[in-house]
């Protein structure tokens, strides 16, 4: 039989072309396959969020945020809206609306807050500096705030821990902005964030469980607005408290000053174990 | 009760509460955040919770609770509830341990440990330690913490309540307003940003007109005093007045 000589060549032209043209799909995909893939991918996503974050010297960020707590036995449905000017690295000016009203200033030393509704004030002692002053207030003042991770010096460090696992999950809609989907696990948190795949990284959506109570907490935050540069004068950060209400204390997680070892009275409860840094 | 069951509870009682007072912080139990929840947690396992100190301890999982101090200790399971004190007559007059279907619950002069639904706190001299343990009334925490049989001076020092009881009356010292009822004072605080009512000691100086439940006649130093739970009172012209005998 005559085999035209050319049609081996054309043969292996095409079965090479069709390699070549698989490698270059399988280079140039978007979507990771594999878990590292996608771990990798997603810290790059988050790196990029934390760097383009920790790159603003003041900004602004409106948030919306759901959580469940249980009052009385029962579950309810807490609804709050959030307005925090950051200015680095030791001012933040807060207003909490909706089924908490709240404002309240960190001045640099400072942290005050006042509830309008109540005609009430307090004060607390605060740190040098918002990283520090955040952590404060989770660990000793209870007031965590949902979004807190993304207003530290390395949000990438406030969110990725050395037992985190996860990464990058896929490409979602959010509020009609195509967005990355990213999703970790730790023993002691989960969470779920939503970077837009273009433009600036900033977050536009994140929901986060708690793991380490007897049943999951799960708060969901919308980030509504966000404004690099906005103003912030010393004026935004200084406590504006009416005259007439009342100053409250608040509870607190551990004393301000621990007591001394020779003290004749010991507290009733010793402060809690170190916590292990991360 | 029979002694396995009470080992069997005791055991996972020790067990539960090595695990969480490994991982045992301030009130990173129901935080929101990513870094401060990795960071520690007031409560751990879907066992049950415990708040921990140096002088005592409370648990509970689900085969029962326990609270111990150094005046005593109480354990539950299925079977009931056994306490033991230590060689006092009147353990109520120094503090009380109580265990419900909900939380559990140990209280003494030096302070007290409540374990609830969301969380545990413990509260001594210094100040609150623990999770989010708010509770709509003085009612829901009584019910919570099965307090039927009660605890002379009422409801545990440092429990936070949403609002203070319907019926109590405002007292004021210097300057301070306190909501008082049955033996107890409230107090405003601020907590995870809201206004709650926190139970707290006697301020002295203050004077309700009668005198709670369970009150004994005691003597201290040549003066009569009303000794109700750790609280002494004065008789006065108005009622009767919280004093710290010498």
């Amino acid at each position: 039989m005559y085999i035209f000589p050319g049609s081996a060549r054309v043969r292996t032209a095409v079965a090479c072309a069709a390699c070549v043209a698989s490698l270059i799909v399988a280079g140039c995909s978007r979507e990771p396959t594999t878990p590292e893939a996608k771990r990798q991918r997603g810290d790059e996503i988050v790196k990029r969020m934390s760097d383009h974050l920790a790159s603003a010297k003041t900004f602004t960020v409106e948030t919306s945020d759901t959580r469940t707590r249980s009052r009385g036995g029962k579950d309810v449905t807490i609804h709050t809206t959030r307005q925090l000017t950051v200015r680095r690295p030791d001012r933040l000016a807060l207003r909490v609306s909706g089924d908490m009203d709240l404002r309240g200033w960190y001045d640099g030393s400072k942290l005050t807050l006042v509830s309008d509704p109540q005609k009430v004030w307090a004060r607390a002692n605060a740190a040098a500096t918002i990283d520090e002053t955040l952590d404060r207030m989770a660990d000793r003042l209870a007031m965590p705030m949902p979004m807190a991770d993304f207003l530290y010096s390395s949000p990438y460090d406030a969110l990725i821990g050395t037992q985190s696992t996860g990464g990058y999950v896929g490409t979602e809609t959010v509020g009609g902005v195509a967005c990355a989907h990213l999703a970790y696990k730790h023993p002691a948190v989960d969470w779920d964030l939503w970077i837009p795949e273009t433009g600036d990284p900033l977050p536009k959506k994140f929901v986060v469980s708690n793991k380490t109570g007897t049943r999951a907490r799960t708060t969901e935050v919308t980030f509504d607005k966000w404004t690099y540069g906005a103003e912030a004068t010393d004026a935004t950060f200084t406590p504006d408290v009416p005259a007439g209400y009342e100053r409250i204390p608040i509870v607190v997680g551990a004393p301000e000053t621990p007591a001394a070892p020779s003290a004749p009275t010991a507290p009733a409860a010793p402060a809690a174990p170190a916590a292990p840094k991360q | 009760m029979t002694r396995p069951t009470t080992r069997k509870s005791l055991h996972a009682v020790v067990a539960a509460g090595l695990g969480l007072v490994l991982a045992m912080q301030t009130s990173a139990g129901v935080l929101a955040q990513a870094r401060a929840s990795r960071r520690g947690a007031a409560v751990n396992t879907e066992e049950g919770g415990a708040a921990v100190s140096r002088r005592g301890a409370a648990v509970k999982t689900e085969e029962g609770a326990a609270a111990v101090g150094r005046r005593g200790a109480a354990v539950k399971t299925e079977e009931g509830v056994q306490t033991v004190h230590r060689g006092y007559a009147t353990p109520a007059a120094r503090g009380g341990v109580v265990v419900g279907e909900e939380a559990a619950a140990a209280v003494g002069p030096r302070g007290a440990v409540v374990v609830g639904e969301e969380g545990a706190a413990r509260v001594g001299r210094y100040g609150y330690h623990g999770g989010v343990v708010v509770y709509e009334d003085n009612d829901a925490w009584k019910t919570a913490a099965g307090i039927a049989a009660g605890v002379v001076g009422g409801i545990a020092i440092g429990t936070l309540l949403s609002k203070p009881p319907a019926q109590a009356t405002t007292v004021t010292v210097t300057n301070t307003s306190y909501y008082y009822d049955s033996g107890s004072f409230y107090t405003k605080a601020m907590h995870e940003g809201q206004v709650v009512y926190q139970v707290v000691d006697a301020p002295v100086g203050a004077v309700v007109p009668t005198l709670p439940a369970g009150c004994t006649s005691v003597n201290k130093g040549g003066t009569a005093y009303s000794q109700c739970g750790t609280t002494y009172y004065q008789k006065v012209s108005s009622g009767y007045q919280v004093a710290a005998p010498k």
